[in-house]
């Protein structure tokens, strides 16, 4: 951290790939323009008259009225990237330059503080010596006087040159803070301001200077916010608003305040209900339409509630739904579902993972809430569709996992804030949910709050951490790591022959456990044998899948799959939740293991 | 008539033809813009703006999509209009632009 507390670390962009940006957006621009002469000449410079163009110039009023809007969002959303980009590559630029005057300013500091210290041990070594002391003393020494003193001189010169030079490196590095701060507080402010434009954008920014600067914003608690760059401290600025002000803010700014980590959950869910509310109401074409309509039947029908919501985000749309066993939104009431909660945990979900497919895992949440509830726990699970997953072309890379990780790591830090203190935190992360999961949580120090860390059926990890250092690697101390892999998931293995090849498994302290089929614990707590096995079975995961697609890749349905409620899988997640470990012992009775030996 | 006729055809059907090209690209370089990386990235880990510009793209191409829809019905109306110029007797407006090519 620099001394004003900012973090000092390079500030990631690429110029290119902003300037692309913008010329696809200019383009966009110029097509809409051709549009809009074409609409324009049929609406009111066709003369004539006849029903047939009648027809045409209500068409093309209607059609040019309907693109009006977006229109407008283009060109702003056009500035905001232009400014941005702009900002980014001048301060930003000009920080990461500034960043080895200050490393080097640092190396300079500790270099004349250890030639000080040096110095001062001489010098006092030489005060100390009994050489000096018969010769302070006025005695008669061997060596001569003129010796002494000029050996004394050249003690103390060093001395104070060597703490001058501290004084001196000091300064330079007070210096170079001071440039390398004021660059990366520009940027800050920029980022700010980007970020406060594009909520606003429906409203009227466009990132212009005349639209609001952080020192002088054209909407001030909105750019407080987007300037707050914790949890905590947007945690902080929403508890100082009023209530009418968060109002104003959820209603004007809906899709900035149900996603931004820090709020609080109750502000989040009801602003995204409204922004899902609002765009059921138009015929979006599928996949959106139907995702749409899944979200909203989750939210109706089986309670999970979203905590964050990007309908349109890039490739696929994006949410979280939180679900918590009698908690059921209720429009116009403000209610925190973490409350009292004592286990929050998360579902990531891997490859091909779509929000049309999310109720067999609000079906995961509703059963893990049941069973950890009726263990005398009360529990929150969420179930997080947030990233772009991948596909079968593009899995082997650990692309989307570190774009993913990165989005991760935000949720689960404002998870932490949101949640009880003491809450236990489990994140589940299956197939490539896990690569993306693992890699978040091993790439934060803190780990993010995250108790427990299990991967099922995983596609892999890689050990290299998030961030601008290709030298960082990820850590799981202070994580509880468990692992399973089905013996019929060859999908899984095959992810593995990738940059991601680290089976979870295999890492240091990493607990495996079977999903292989098997039975829970006898009545009366023995282990299951073949002389006694009067506890539940457990279903065999039969291929990659979470539910009763198990048989993945393979096209037919069957149940087990690694979140299905039967399953080995599933029970022992419960028993890590509940107890610390999974029920089931490892090759017991009942699984493939065990029937083969 | 036989001069006005051909020239209002020909402008309606250039029209038409821009029109449908105009849509079809546009949504063409959106969806480029939206499936590529936008050069953000996640500075000192902030993921915020990254996220909201890539919603921020897609919302524009939804909404553009949807008005762009109808854009079909106008050539057909277009269409309509070439083959009846002379019935008509449409002529073009003083205000008539010219499609940059």
């Amino acid at each position: 951290m620099s001394p004003s507390g900012y973090p000092f670390q390079e500030i990631e962009y690429d110029i290119g790939q902003l300037n692309t940006l913008n010329t696809r957006l200019d383009t966009a621009e110029d097509h809409v323009e051709k549009m809009k002469i074409v609409l324009n000449n049929v609406t009111d410079n066709l003369e004539g008259s006849g029903r047939a163009l009648d027809r045409a110039r209500s068409s093309a009023a209607e059609v040019s009225g309907s693109l009006a809007h977006p229109i407008t969002m283009l060109r702003r959303l056009s500035r905001i990237v232009v400014q941005y980009g702009n900002d980014v590559e001048t301060y930003g630029g000009r920080a990461n330059l500034l960043m080895t005057d200050v490393s080097e300013a640092l190396s300079a500091v500790e270099n004349a503080r250890l030639a000080a210290t040096l110095a001062d041990a001489a010098l006092s070594t030489w005060t100390n010596s009994d050489e000096y002391a018969q010769w302070i003393g006025g005695e008669i020494t061997d060596t001569s006087t003129s010796t002494l003193l000029a050996r004394d001189g050249r003690y103390r010169d060093a001395a104070t040159t060597a703490q001058s030079s501290v004084e001196q490196t000091e300064e330079d590095l007070a210096a170079a803070w001071t440039a390398w701060e004021t660059q990366f507080s520009f940027w800050d402010d920029a980022y700010a301001r980007a970020v406060a434009s594009l909520a606003g954008v429906d409203a009227g920014f466009d990132g212009s200077s005349d639209s609001g600067t952080v020192s002088n914003p054209a909407d001030p608690n909105l750019t407080r916010l987007a300037d707050a760059d914790t949890p905590e401290e947007v945690a902080a600025a929403w508890d100082s608003l009023s209530d009418a002000e968060r109002e104003r803010l959820a209603s004007t700014y809906p899709e900035f305040v149900g996603n931004l980590e820090g709020i609080p959950y109750e502000y989040r869910i009801a602003a995204n209900v409204a922004v899902l509310e609002e765009a059921s109401e138009t015929s979006w074409g599928d996949p959106t339409d139907g995702e749409i309509k899944k979200l909203l039947s989750e939210l109706k029908d089986h309670g999970g509630v979203p905590v964050s919501l990007n309908l349109f985000d890039k490739n696929q749309g994006t949410a979280a739904l939180v679900y918590v066993d009698g908690f059921d939104y209720k429009p116009g009431t403000l209610v925190d579902p973490l409350a009292g909660v004592t286990n929050v945990n998360v579902l990531v979900a891997g490859m091909m993972s779509q929000l049309n497919g999310i109720g067999d895992w609000g079906e995961s949440a509703d059963d893990m809430n049941e069973q950890i509830d009726r263990s005398g726990g009360a529990s929150a699970t969420i179930v997080w569709f947030g990233y772009d997953s991948p596909n079968f072309v593009t899995e082997p890379s650990t692309e989307q996992a570190v774009v993913g990780a990165e989005t991760l790591t935000g949720f689960l830090r404002g998870l932490d804030q949101a949640a009880p203190p003491n809450a236990v935190t489990t994140v589940i992360g299956h197939s490539y949910g896990s690569t993306t999961a693992f890699l978040a949580v091993g790439s934060a120090a803190d780990n993010l709050g995250v108790d427990n860390l299990i991967a099922v059926g995983s596609a892999g990890l890689t050990d290299h951490a998030l961030g601008a250092d290709p030298d960082a690697r990820v850590d799981y101390s202070g994580t509880n790591v468990f692992a399973t892999t089905s013996p019929d998931d060859a999908l899984a293995r095959i992810g593995r022959l990738s940059p991601h090849p680290i089976d979870p498994g295999s890492i240091d302290g990493a607990v495996s456990f079977d999903s292989d089929g098997g039975y829970t614990p006898n009545l009366d707590g023995s282990e299951p044998t073949w002389e006694q096995h009067d506890g539940t079975q457990l279903l065999n995961t039969p291929g990659h899948g979470t539910h009763s697609e198990g048989t993945i890749p393979l096209p037919w349905d069957q149940p087990g799959g690694y979140l299905q409620d039967g399953s080995e899988s599933f029970a022992n997640i419960i028993g890590i939740i509940t107890d610390g470990e999974p029920v089931t012992t490892p090759g017991g009775f009942g699984s493939q293991n065990a029937l083969q030996g | 008539m036989p001069d006005d006729f051909s020239v209002t055809y020909a402008a309606l059907a250039a029209h038409r033809a821009a029109l449908v090209t105009a849509a079809r690209d546009l949504e063409d370089s959106l969806e480029t813009a939206h499936g590529s990386d936008t050069g953000v990235q996640a500075p000192v880990g902030r993921t915020g703006l990254r996220e909201s510009l890539e919603g921020t793209i897609g919302a524009v191409r939804a909404r553009l999509r949807v008005g762009s829809e109808d854009v079909g019905t106008v050539s057909l109306r277009l269409e309509s209009l070439e083959f009846q110029v002379e019935e008509l007797d449409l002529s073009l407006g003083s205000g008539w632009k010219d499609v940059p090519l």
